[in-house]
């Protein structure tokens, strides 16, 4: 007996058995379906979590701050920072030029006031009765490319690029104010008075002056950008900054002489963070980076791409039993047929073809309709993380069609249900052929 | 149990094998088909000895040698008429024009040409039988063993195919062992055979 007559006859009997056939392909489709899907959400968020972390991404970023390296500066994730030393737009390029850069990012802290409305919202729950002015530092990033940078949304949004009326509050602030963090988006949307000190001297002695302006909070975030309550548009920092610069010689409490704070420096990739350093470092900047807290986010998050695997795995095994039943059944109910395909001519290898083929059948129909169905289900999924991720203004996951994937799902549940087809199919092709016809 | 049974049919000729229930009867056709294996002895058709020949050989034996009637018939549901006669020729791995061809042939020879895209579930049961006696003389069988043929058929089936079975020597030069209760049937045959007990009753 040729293959083909084989698929031929086993097709014709699995359709015949339409109920069993379907409840066995069901449950290899289940199992092929919670594999696929697994392995394509494991995979999308080893994608988002580790790609962001090896290939580029705020979690890989390097701090470079406005001071120069100690000797040691390469030993630990935060080392402490040598004297101080400015940041410009010359430096910002050099370190721009380096070999694994992938980009830099420029942060302003500079000094502002911020005084909260008299009453706030009575959803806010504010613990506190009365709030004065609260001097802290802003922090102004380029906000067009915020999913660089450390920065999550707590509530609200991020302030639109380049805004000069608008700002975000840390859950830092929100402590200062009295507010949980559960009430976060009850500040949402509230109107603050704002302004940039400005020391200058007088005949009595150094005195400050603000410049006030109205701005809104319109979200609450937590970040490690920087030292700062308030995160704004790089555009109102810089310009704040140049008010506050403008007045009498930097002290303490004024902006810190460097054109920038800080530069957010993203390699490529987690294996480039080590010598990105090293070449930051040289050119005359102290640095700082999570490196081991990052090759342990790597480790955990492949231990959970592995137990994902395992429970789809263990699907999968389950439904190659149900096919093992299934056939082992269906060869107790066949015992008639087998023994008339055995008297007109069927030798013991053409019966263990035909219902390795049957097995072969159900598991590539269940491999290919669990491989689709999974696929929609990690769509599904990918749908609302997606519109979680967006909602904090962040990077969104994107599934594509993992055709390698899919196809060795479908490999895989041909294969497991010939393997689990292999000893009905030799019970099978081992009965009399006497059972052909009956006995007296 | 079959218990010393000697005999010899003739090429080409119809022989009835009768006997009650329990004497051994459809053993004894099992046996000759190669469909099941004596405890002691031997079987020798045209030569071969059958207690010889291991699972291969004994298949290739029931694929070359023989052609069975079932008394259920024994048509495979999923597979039409045509696909049910072919299926004697798939194992033998002839082409699938030539056994469809043949198919054809020999259930036009039943008068079922009008049936060939039938599956059994829509033939009645003389239909049914024709197709299976189609499916027996696929291969061209020096041996065609039927067991009851006419057990499920009605008196007007019964007479077309007790027919057809009669003409099967002259027509595709077999021979046919019948095992039968009918008497009406081993009357139409050239030999009967008659076992009591596992033995052939003396005539």
């Amino acid at each position: 007996m040729t293959w083909r007559d084989a698929i031929t006859l086993a097709r014709r009997s699995v359709g015949r058995r339409g109920g069993r056939a379907v409840l066995t392909v069901l449950a290899v489709a289940l199992g092929s379906a919670l594999l696929s899907s697994l392995l394509i959400a494991s995979g999308a968020a080893k994608q988002r979590v580790l790609d962001q972390v090896t290939a580029g991404g705020p979690l890989s970023g390097i701090k470079v701050d406005a001071a120069a390296p100690t000797p040691v500066a390469l030993d630990t994730d935060n080392p402490r920072p040598g004297p101080p030393r400015r940041i410009d737009d010359a430096a910002l390029q050099k370190i721009s030029q380096l070999r694994d850069v992938t980009s830099v990012l420029p942060i302003i802290a500079t000094p502002m006031v911020v005084v909260p409305p008299p009453v706030l919202p009575a959803a806010a729950h504010s613990s506190h009765q009365d709030n004065g002015p609260i001097f802290d530092s802003a922090i102004g990033v380029d906000l067009s490319r915020v999913n660089q940078l450390p920065i999550a949304i707590v509530a609200g949004r991020l302030p639109d690029p380049g805004s000069q009326t608008e700002i975000a509050v840390t859950v830092d602030f929100l402590q200062r104010i009295g507010v949980t963090n559960t009430n976060a988006k009850a500040i949402v949307g509230t109107q603050v008075t704002m302004g940039a000190p400005r020391l200058f001297n007088s005949g009595i002695g150094r005195r400050s002056r603000v410049r006030w302006t109205h701005a809104q909070i319109v979200g609450v975030v937590s970040q490690d950008a920087g030292d700062g309550l308030y995160v704004v548009s790089l555009e109102l920092a810089r310009a704040a900054r140049a008010w506050s610069t403008a007045g009498a010689p930097i002290d303490a409490l004024g902006p810190s002489p460097s054109q920038y704070s800080t530069l957010f420096v993203v390699a490529h990739g987690l294996n480039n963070v080590t010598g990105v350093r090293a070449e930051i470092n040289t050119v005359g900047y102290s640095t700082s980076a999570p490196e081991s807290l990052i090759t342990q986010v790597q480790r955990y998050v492949h231990v959970v791409e592995l137990v994902l695997a395992g429970i789809g795995l263990i699907g999968l095994a389950i439904a190659a039993l149900g096919i093992s039943n299934a056939m082992l059944a269906a060869i107790r109910e066949r015992r008639r047929e087998i023994g008339v395909l055995k008297a007109v001519g069927a030798a013991d290898r053409d019966v263990r073809r035909i219902f390795l083929v049957e097995a072969g059948t159900l598991g590539f129909a269940g491999g290919t309709i669990g491989a689709a169905t999974g696929l929609l289900v990690a769509r599904s999924l990918a749908a609302v993380v997606n519109g979680y991720l967006a909602s904090q203004d962040l990077q969104t996951v994107h599934l594509g069609v993992p055709i390698a994937l899919l196809a060795a799902v479908v490999v895989g549940a041909t294969v497991l249900a010939l393997a689990a087809g292999t000893l009905p199919a030799i019970r099978a092709a081992r009965m009399p052929a006497r059972q052909a016809i009956g006995d007296e | 149990m079959l218990d010393g049974i000697d005999f010899d049919v003739d090429a080409g000729s119809v022989v009835a094998i009768t006997g009650v229930s329990g004497s051994g009867k459809t053993t004894l056709l099992s046996v000759l088909g190669g469909l099941d294996r004596p405890q002691g002895g031997a079987v020798t058709v045209g030569g071969q000895d059958l207690s010889t020949l291991d699972r291969d050989r004994t298949a290739r034996y029931r694929r070359e040698v023989v052609g069975f009637v079932f008394q259920d018939f024994g048509l495979l549901g999923q597979l039409t008429a045509l696909e049910n006669v072919e299926l004697a020729l798939t194992f033998e791995r002839v082409s699938r024009r030539r056994r469809r061809a043949r198919a054809r042939e020999l259930l036009t020879g039943v008068g079922l040409a009008d049936r060939l895209g039938h599956r059994p579930r829509a033939l009645s049961g003389g239909e049914k039988q024709r197709v299976a006696i189609a499916r027996a003389l696929a291969n061209e069988p020096r041996l065609v063993l039927a067991d009851e043929p006419t057990g499920n058929l009605d008196a007007a089936s019964t007479a077309i195919v007790l027919e057809m079975l009669m003409q099967v020597p002259a027509r595709h030069g077999s021979t046919v062992i019948v095992v039968t209760h009918d008497d009406a049937v081993a009357g139409l045959a050239d030999r009967t055979l008659h076992l009591v007990d596992g033995q052939i009753a003396a005539p």
